[in-house]
């Protein structure tokens, strides 16, 4: 791109960037990764202008004028989005959809409210307590003697639940 | 940059204008050149700044009170006067969503009207107990701040900053003008190889000149408008306050336990203040930022408002709110200036994008002052064997 389009497209870009920076002071949630986006699109037009240069998809200098001072010929351009392969223009649409599902992952879970302080219900609570009794409390509760495995007993915590796991198993 | 680099012919030659833009741009980008290294360099840090301080241990970390109701701020007054003897407390601050659960108490030497001096010392919320934290000493950040913004000179340093960032915004609308015979020639975009590296750095410079104008373009403007922070907050608030002075003024109160504690002016300041605001920062009576008599409470909302703070002076006789000041509109053009300037306002993408745009400005400007040198150096050369065959 060259000339008048070019220049145009240099103030528009810096004019998206300014206006991207500001919104995303002003502005929450979605909307701020828009404005993340405006704020960056210079930089992600330049690399695709790069890229797009690398590819030889457009002449790069304009011809020479010549000794009487004729003027400039036009620039032959090809947009660089005609010039590619259908699986090319599949490849980079799935590439550009990920990203962008990526970016709102990324934020969406960052704008989760937090969750207040736990308050346990009734039957929470009961069971809250229980499993803050002391080893003793256990122990002194137990059906049958300590389960010894490999020579090492059981927590008597974990034998006690068992326990209870069981009676209310049969009682069913 | 001389006119064939533009792009014009050699038949043609450039309008006055042109000329003088390239005049422009030249000149302000050299004598900015060595100076916006610097702020470059510095800034990149800066961006960093709240990272680096957590990571550096300059502010302590606490637990989050998450809304839960603190210790009284009387208490951390006074657990801080304890501890440091011939100081007195000049300002609390609350930032709860960059250091939770953690009040920071700004003390200076008793009898001391400036803040400029302040000592940062920090006590948690939740127990007003004191937390060690490194801010009373020279941080990297500070060091880093106050090399950036006032150069070591102070207002006048800051002056000379607003300067820099003027120059830098003429070098860069020349620049605009000057690329547009330019990107005639040779597309936007285009690094010609195999010429000269000259050419090759030309070609970046234009490029990337283009690629980062928008981002250049707030930050130096924005640059130049808290060159000027100092001053205006300074003037604007002697201003005000000898009006709420003039006013309400009575008997001066002892500014190291004035009768209305800072709970006291906390609660009278909030209800002050609009649903859902905040106190930021308490500055005691006393100081170059408030009155004798009264406490100057800053107070934030959220949303463009968390920038843009209002102020409410509150008696430290008696509680009451004399004054509710909404700062003018050149006051907050400067605020909201700040997070614009730094990038510091949103998260890690921001901070990243920042940087890129920081390096990549460094990168043009190392670059333009190269091209200038080499083509002094080339013409050098040139008139060296002209003088050396025309004998």
């Amino acid at each position: 791109m060259t000339g008048g389009r070019a220049l145009w497209l240099i103030a528009c870009l810096a004019f998206l960037c300014m206006v991207g920076i500001a919104g995303m002071l002003l502005a929450d949630g979605m909307l701020d990764v828009f404005f993340f986006l405006l704020a960056a699109a210079p930089l992600g037009a330049g690399l695709a202008c790069r890229w797009h240069m690398r590819t030889g998809a457009v002449e790069t200098v304009a011809p020479r004028p010549s000794a009487e001072g004729q003027a400039l010929l036009p620039v032959r351009e090809q947009w660089w989005w005609g010039r590619l392969s259908l699986p090319a223009k599949i490849f980079l649409a799935v590439v550009t959809a990920l990203l962008v599902v990526a970016l709102l992952v990324l934020v969406l879970p960052m704008k989760a409210h937090p969750v207040g302080p736990f308050v346990p219900t009734q039957s929470e609570q009961a069971e809250l307590d229980l499993y803050r009794q002391p080893e003793a409390w256990f122990i002194e509760r137990l059906a049958a003697p300590r389960i010894v495995v490999a020579g090492d007993a059981l927590d008597a915590k974990f034998q006690y639940l068992a326990e209870q796991r069981g009676n209310s198993t049969n009682a069913t | 940059l001389k006119a064939a680099d533009t792009g014009i012919g050699p038949g043609h030659r450039p309008s006055a204008w042109l000329r003088a833009n390239l005049w422009l741009h030249r000149w302000c980008s050299l004598l900015a050149t060595l100076p916006f290294l610097i702020l470059c360099l510095t800034g990149t840090v800066l961006i960093f700044h709240k990272e680096i301080d957590v990571a550096l241990g300059v502010v302590p970390t606490a637990q989050s009170l998450d809304g839960a109701a603190h210790r009284p701020l009387a208490e951390s007054v006074n657990a801080a006067l304890a501890a440091y003897p011939g100081e007195r407390v000049a300002m609390l601050g609350i930032d709860a969503q960059h250091y939770p659960g953690v009040l920071l108490v700004g003390m200076t030497a008793e009898g001391t009207h400036e803040l400029e001096h302040m000592k940062n010392r920090f006590t948690e919320l939740a127990t007003a107990s004191l937390r060690s934290g490194r801010g009373d000493g020279i941080t990297l950040t500070g060091f880093l701040l106050e090399l950036h913004g006032q150069w070591f000179m102070g207002v006048v340093g800051e002056l000379l900053g607003a300067l820099i960032a003027l120059l830098v915004v003429l070098s860069l609308v020349s620049g605009l003008v000057v690329y547009a015979p330019f990107v005639k020639k040779v597309a936007f975009g285009a690094l010609r190889r195999g010429k000269s590296p000259r050419l090759r750095q030309l070609d970046l410079h234009n490029f990337i000149g283009a690629i980062v104008l928008g981002w250049a373009l707030v930050v130096s403007a924005t640059g130049f408008l808290l060159g000027f922070g100092t001053l205006v907050t300074g003037v604007w608030s002697q201003g005000a306050l000898a009006q709420i002075q003039l006013h309400y003024g009575g008997a001066p109160v002892d500014p190291l336990r004035p009768p209305v504690n800072a709970d006291q002016a906390y609660q009278a300041a909030l209800a002050a203040m609009p649903q859902g605001w905040t106190v930021s920062s308490i500055i005691f009576p006393g100081t170059a930022y408030s009155t004798d008599r009264h406490y100057t409470v800053l107070a934030n909302g959220s949303g463009l408002d968390e920038k843009l703070f209002r102020v409410a002076l509150v008696d430290g006789a008696d509680g009451r709110v004399v004054a509710v000041l909404v700062p003018p509109w050149y006051m907050k053009a400067i605020l909201v200036s700040q997070p614009l300037h730094f990038g510091d306002y949103g998260g890690l993408p921001l901070k990243m994008l920042w940087t890129l745009c920081t390096w990549l400005t460094l990168f043009i400007t190392a670059n333009g002052a190269w091209l200038w040198w080499d083509r002094r150096r080339g013409h050098r050369r040139h008139s060296l064997s002209n003088a050396e065959v025309s004998p």
